[in-house]
């Protein structure tokens, strides 16, 4: 999960990383308040979790109170690709004398965390990749020694720092790998971390992203974040929380008029594939995971047939683990609950206990395809889309 | 005539008393796999489906021998169970939890380096090598005894897939799924190096799908190193990009990670590329 930024200064601050002062607000009036205690010109910054946020328009600059009220207003009034802004982040604004980009993340390939850093910050770390490699510092770190204070000096001095400045930077590094151990976060970034005047190092813009699969280690944290979020009314929106909330691995909204439910992320990106290649439209892809429960597909079911747009829902199962027996449960549940459903249903299961599964859908009148080819060719015909 | 896992494999299951482990042990059983004992702490003593349950794996392995443990315990503490397995002197341990933390997998895929152990997983479905052995929750009605290797991410991905086969008339030599990633234990190149040295292996198919860079990397490995024909197929060709697709490793972010670059990679390989199951048994028509 992705951090709103704001919390992620909070987590910087309470480890000492220095971030420019400032507070959240939710109206035009907090944000005059904050601009006015903090007495100097500031910087207004939508709290989405979308990148590109700067060149969407997401922040935007005020040089006194009443100015701050006014770019507020606009601010929490845009749509950002598609995220409503709730809220902003009045902070001030910086001196910036040089800007660079500093980074800690997991190696997939090399099994261990890795330093990135680079003397060019403020832009798309991908595209100084591609464009300017030579600008860049990658470093392994030793899983067992983690990242000693030489290598963080090491690295710093590779950026072309030195002296006072050379220890801060090296002190910045050091602590952003410390936050990957300490919060299971899978990124750690600053970018850009502002050399400003006196005051050092300031980290203007920064990113974590925390590893859900250690949710049970930061219970609170979560908690939290969970509290501070605001509910979507309706939509969209409401349906992809409901499915979160329900431990449905994947659920997307496209803009077409199928929904696909599937058990797998393989067969489920396989299915979504070939409803394409045969010319069919996608509006949810929803996919349960390898060891779904008849509850957990009765809800996915309930949350993907709430959408009026989709008129054909294909289920495409295949169980190791899954079993068909206990989907069948799951899908006959929301049936008879929900009688008559309004979309049309299509079928298809095959493996672990799948005559049975078969037994349980007969009782409802369900015949469950074995063929995904058969089954897509059915939900795209019954969608009119070929 | 497979590999990693034959007739001859001994079997732990860690978890065996779990709703899952149990009803997976009695389906193995039924397979014919050898599965000597079980675990679950606290419960040493007890039996399931007539294997003995130890408290700890070393004692399981002391009392039973184990060449291999299949683990059913949970993501919070499936790190500690499969180095458990790892010290106790298995050569093979197979991770099916979903949901561990990465920096449990780095810690568990280090130690398993160190001392030479192939770890699948996690978020795997295990391996199955048909009509010998199955340490997994393979659906075993769709695979048949045979000569074609499948290594893929998912595992129902590759259900399907040796259903088509099957029904195609080709067997499987071993069909392992590697997990979800995004970190991995047993990697592509390493089970195509593995079907490549195997007598038994006529041709591969590697499942592969959006996200990181591993299909490229495999699609070196066949350009350099396979003799024996490659059939891929790479799913999530229209994903949307920025959307993790199910499986955590599954997300093409800005240029990189997409169907279409690994498609490429594998075509210039040598790799022979389809679109569906389908086509893979016809395309193996033409290649044996």
């Amino acid at each position: 999960m992705r951090l709103p930024e704001y919390a992620s200064k909070r987590i910087f601050t309470e480890k000492g990383l220095r971030v420019p002062r400032g507070r959240v607000a939710s109206t035009p009036e907090e944000a005059k308040r904050i601009a006015g205690e903090l007495g100097v010109p500031v910087a207004v910054k939508a709290q989405v979790l979308v990148g590109g946020r700067g060149l969407a328009g997401g922040i935007r600059f005020a040089e006194d109170a009443e100015q701050a009220k006014e770019v507020a207003g606009e601010v929490l009034s845009e749509v950002i690709r598609g995220h409503d802004v709730d809220r902003v982040l009045v902070e001030e604004k910086i001196q910036i004398d040089r800007e660079y980009y500093a980074s800690v993340t997991l190696d997939y390939d090399n099994r261990c965390p890795v330093v990135i850093v680079s003397s060019e910050g403020g832009v798309d770390i991908e595209a100084t990749a591609r464009e300017h490699p030579d600008a860049i510092v990658r470093e392994l770190v030793d899983r067992h020694l983690g990242l000693t204070d030489y290598q963080a000096r090491r690295i710093a001095k590779k950026v072309g720092l030195e002296g006072r400045e050379m220890m801060q930077f090296a002190g910045v590094i050091s602590s952003l790998h410390l936050l990957i151990h300490e919060y299971d976060a899978s990124l750690v970034e600053i970018n850009p971390l502002v050399l400003s005047g006196e005051r050092g190092f300031i980290a203007a813009d920064v990113k974590i992203i925390l590893d859900d699969s250690a949710y049970f280690r930061h219970q609170e944290l979560y908690a939290g974040l969970e509290a501070d979020r605001r509910m979507p009314e309706s939509g969209g929106g409401l349906r992809k929380v409901l499915a979160e909330r329900a431990e449905i691995p994947t659920y997307i909204e496209l803009g077409g008029c199928i929904g696909i439910i599937a058990d797998g992320a393989g067969t489920g990106m396989l299915t979504f594939d070939l409803v394409k290649d045969h010319g069919g439209e996608i509006e949810t892809y929803c996919e349960l995971g390898g060891k779904a429960t008849p509850a957990l597909i009765e809800e996915a079911m309930r949350i993907v047939l709430s959408h009026e747009k989709v008129r054909v829902l294909l289920i495409n199962l295949i169980g190791g683990l899954n079993r068909m027996d206990e989907m069948a449960e799951g899908i006959v549940a929301y049936v008879s609950e929900n009688r008559p459903v309004e979309a049309e249903v299509v079928v298809r299961m095959s493996g672990t206990m799948e005559q049975e599964g078969r037994e349980i859908l007969r009782t409802q009148g369900i015949t469950a395809y074995d063929n995904i080819y058969e089954a897509i060719e059915r939900a795209v015909e019954l969608s009119g889309g070929v | 005539m497979c590999i990693l896992i034959d007739e001859d494999t001994k079997v732990i299951v860690q978890g065996i008393t779990g709703t899952v482990g149990s009803f997976q042990t009695r389906v193995m059983l039924d397979y014919g796999t050898k599965v000597v004992a079980g675990v679950t702490p606290g419960k040493g003593g007890q039996k399931v489906h007539g294997v003995p349950v130890y408290d700890l794996v070393e004692d399981a392995v002391e009392e039973n021998g184990g060449d291999a443990s299949l683990i059913f315990v949970p993501g919070p503490y499936a790190a500690d169970a499969t180095i458990e397995a790892i010290e106790a002197g298995v050569s093979l341990a197979v991770m099916t939890a979903e949901g561990v933390p990465l920096l449990d997998v780095m810690k568990v895929m280090s130690l398993a380096s160190e001392m030479g152990v192939a770890v699948i997983g996690p978020d795997t479905a295990g391996l199955i090598s048909p009509g010998r052995c199955k340490v997994g929750v393979h659906p075993h009605r769709l695979f048949m005894e045979g000569s074609v290797g499948v290594v893929s991410k998912s595992g129902a991905l590759s259900y399907e897939t040796s259903k088509a086969l099957t029904e195609g008339g080709y067997g499987q030599s071993t069909v392992i799924g590697i997990g979800g990633g995004p970190m991995w234990g047993l990697t592509q190149v390493e089970a195509l190096r593995l079907f490549e040295e195997d007598e038994g292996t006529e041709a591969v198919v590697l499942l592969g799908e959006i996200g990181g860079s591993m299909e490229e990397e495999a699609a070196e490995f066949i350009g350099e190193h396979m003799s024996k024909p490659v059939v891929s197929l790479i799913v999530g060709r229209h994903a949307p990009v920025g959307e993790r697709m199910g499986h955590a490793g599954a997300i093409i972010q800005g240029r990189r990670g997409t169907a279409a670059g690994k498609i490429a990679a594998l075509e210039r390989a040598g790799a022979r590329v389809v679109k569906g199951p389908r086509e893979i048994p016809l395309v193996l028509r033409e290649l044996l």
